[in-house]
């Protein structure tokens, strides 16, 4: 497979055909797969697909740039989790992926936007996963609020689908405080009153916490 | 099967068992017609439900984007249809709504007496009951705790339910049977009445011949891979449609018949809030409070819009909070002290559905700026709201802005020049019109009992029929009017199968 980077004119090419339709389905039914396959080269190792976890349709350097997404998104402890393999986003997008396949074409021309777009397109000069915590987080920044809204659109693809491939987990939930479903003391204590406290606003005043 | 198959024939074809379809397979079973309801979704019954949304989203449900504003919309996709799915809501038609419909759009038929008839018949089927204090979570108390400091009006939301054991699924098929839904009520009654339920089968275009409906075409689907079968040909002289707002009227549109026009939603978005104590909101039922002051129906007449608590399950907490990285993580690590509330907003907007040249749909719906700014005006009322209630922090669904601690911090959401992506997650799960019935043939796609204009025989029956949305929960509503409209094509299907009523699914 191809490990080179793409042109930034093949980039621009890719994100003026991103389907808007296609794309904006994403993100809510969420799925796809790539037509810019490309291997891993020089990627970190932590996200390369493990061997035991071939991608059905994500190519390897889709499977890692919506690894390195997911892991800029959900924000440190989470990362963690996804750098131990604990939780695997993209290997659960994937999945998704697979079961509605008339996505993946617009997912994976999204996730090459991501990975191969550089400045003035997006805030940075190297791949999407050469680079660093700040750096792919000050990328997410701008696609998050541009004023371009097919880089917004990408943004809450990319967002729609890694909270539903991170948040589903039940590896998340622990994470989180969530003790799973039919907890019979985490219901009762939701069906509890709620305890008297003595001021409006700004938090707890009456000794309530529990 | 093959075609010319005697079971390839039957008195009555209804096409989804849904809120729409449901009732009117029960009632056309049970005034004796020989019923075959088709359902492109599966059939999964309660045993199935593992409350585990990686296994019960791709399973129960569909979304779609509309690709002009960024908005998703959701619905069910399994038998049962969205009522497998929704939080069980359930709020009697609005008389302010059937008056409109009636004065607005010259449904001169749709009488509140008439359809009360048809609601109370609902209401007793589906169990709805009244929510009472035991059945309010901590989350749905917060919301109702600030509205009381504010001096606003609430209510617990009646629910259709039996014996709920606040697991917090509703939304994700009810584990414990509890939920009234479709599943459990219309369709196995339908059944037991006699009705044939083919699930995993997609009906391609109706057939009309000479101005008459002769059946439908449909392909069965393969239960692994989804793949459509053989094209199959059933054939009836009544096929009544209810295959939701995403589906009838692209259905109607690929049989050469007119429609898509007048659609309609309620739009949401969701505002978040951090409490010093533990909320567990992810329990409990899914929704059951309701600030109704900002409604105008049901005798309110305010600005449009209901704030209603929702489940604070993770996935869709953290589509709707605004940041990533740290700031998401902050938010999320709050997670068992998180309360939430959905806006239920009475859309002015009015979305037109499409197909394109695999006939599939297309939506198309861009929120007015009237709609944009009630958004706006009810996430600053609930951002109140939860600091009156004591929240410490409040995450409004607008990507950018800063979570808030006091109102005097809500400058911020009054200078975001609001886009519909400006949203993190602006979505609609109440979908309306699409086929909408109509005074005349141009202003619509059927007359007021669902006779689609043109094509005798053919009905439509579910929410795609209203020809507006109703400003609350509307499962009740789309229920009644299938039912009635049900009533209507089985007294119209001629006087041999009309003497073969067994007992009217109004007075049961």
């Amino acid at each position: 497979m191809n490990a080179g980077p793409l042109s930034q004119e093949a980039v621009e090419k890719a994100l003026t055909a991103l389907h808007r339709r296609g794309f904006l389905q994403l993100a809510g039914a969420v799925a796809a797969t790539t037509l810019f396959p490309s291997g891993c080269g020089a990627v970190p190792s932590e996200l390369v697909p493990p061997s035991e976890r071939v991608p059905f349709v994500l190519s390897e350097r889709g499977y890692a740039t919506f690894q390195a997404f997911s892991m800029s998104l959900v924000g440190p402890a989470l990362a963690r989790e996804i750098r131990t393999r604990a939780l695997d986003p993209a290997s659960a997008a994937d999945a998704w992926v697979a079961r509605q396949p008339a996505l993946a074409r617009t997912l994976g021309q999204g996730l090459v936007v991501l990975e191969w777009g550089v400045w003035p397109l997006l805030a940075k000069w190297r791949p999407f996963t050469a680079l660093g915590d700040a750096e792919r987080e000050r990328v997410l920044a701008r696609l998050a609020v541009s004023r371009i809204e097919l880089l917004r659109d990408l943004y809450r693809g990319l967002k729609s689908l890694a909270t539903l491939a991170v948040y589903t987990d039940p590896a998340a939930r622990r994470v989180l405080g969530h003790p799973g479903p039919f907890v019979a003391e985490g219901i009762a204590l939701a069906m509890q009153p709620l305890p008297v406290r003595s001021r409006v606003g700004g938090g707890d005043a009456s000794g309530s916490h529990e | 099967m093959t075609p010319g198959d005697e079971s390839l024939r039957a008195d009555a074809i209804v096409v989804g068992t849904g809120a729409g379809g449901g009732p009117a397979a029960t009632a056309l079973a049970e005034a004796g017609l020989d019923v075959l309801v088709l359902e492109s979704g599966a059939r999964h019954e309660t045993r199935d439900f593992d409350g585990e949304p990686a296994t019960m989203l791709p399973r129960l449900m569909k979304a779609t984007t509309v690709p002009d504003s960024g908005m998703e919309l959701y619905a069910g996709a399994c038998v049962g249809g969205s009522t497998v799915v929704n939080d069980a809501l359930c709020w009697r038609p609005p008389p302010e709504v059937l008056a409109r419909w009636r004065d607005e759009y010259g449904l001169r038929g749709l009488e509140d007496s008439d359809f009360s008839r048809y609601a109370d018949a609902v209401w007793q089927q589906v169990h709805a009951t009244p929510t009472g204090p035991g059945d309010l979570s901590r989350n749905a108390r917060l919301l109702e705790r600030g509205a009381q400091r504010l001096g606003w009006v609430g209510e617990a939301m009646a629910r259709n339910v039996r014996g709920c054991a606040h697991l917090g699924l509703c939304n994700l098929g009810c584990p414990t049977g509890a939920k009234q839904s479709a599943l459990l009520t219309w369709v196995p009654r339908a059944e037991r009445a006699g009705a044939r339920v083919q699930p995993r089968t997609r009906v391609e275009r109706v057939l009309v011949e000479a101005g008459r409906v002769r059946g439908v075409e449909a392909r069965r689907l393969d239960a692994a891979t989804g793949q459509a079968g053989d094209l199959l040909r059933w054939e009836s002289p009544l096929v009544v449609l209810a295959a939701g707002v995403l589906e009838t009227p692209a259905l109607l549109l690929r049989s050469g018949i007119p429609a898509g026009a007048g659609l309609q939603f309620h739009s949401s978005v969701s505002v978040t809030a951090r409490f010093p104590e533990r909320v567990y909101g992810f329990y409990g039922p899914t929704m059951s409070y309701a600030v109704t002051e900002f409604s105008d129906v049901h005798g309110r007449q305010g600005p449009g819009f209901m704030l209603e608590n929702v489940t604070v399950a993770p996935m869709t907490t953290a589509a709707s909070l605004p940041g990533f990285g740290p700031a998401l993580e902050h938010a999320m690590a709050a997670l068992p002290h998180l309360a939430r509330t959905v806006v239920v907003l009475r859309d002015e907007t009015r979305g037109r559905l499409t197909i394109d040249r695999q006939g599939t749909a297309v939506v198309s719906y861009a929120p007015v700026p009237h709609d944009l700014e009630r958004l706006r005006l009810a996430i600053r009322q609930l951002a109140r709201l939860y600091l009156a209630a004591g929240a410490e922090e409040v995450w409004l669904p607008i990507e950018g802005l800063a979570p808030i601690r006091r109102e005097a911090e809500l400058g911020g959401l009054d200078r975001v020049a609001l886009t519909p992506r400006d949203f993190t997650l602006l979505y609609a799960v109440h979908l309306f019109g699409g086929a909408n019935m109509s005074a005349t043939p141009q202003t619509g796609a059927c007359d007021e009992f669902g006779r689609v204009w043109g094509v005798r025989g053919l009905y439509v029956s579910d929410a795609s029929c209203l020809p507006s949305n109703t400003g609350a929960n509307p499962q009740i509503t789309i229920m009644a009017n299938a039912l009635r409209i049900a009533d209507g094509s089985a007294l119209a299907s001629g006087p041999r199968r009309a003497s073969r009523r067994r007992h009217s699914s109004v007075s049961s």
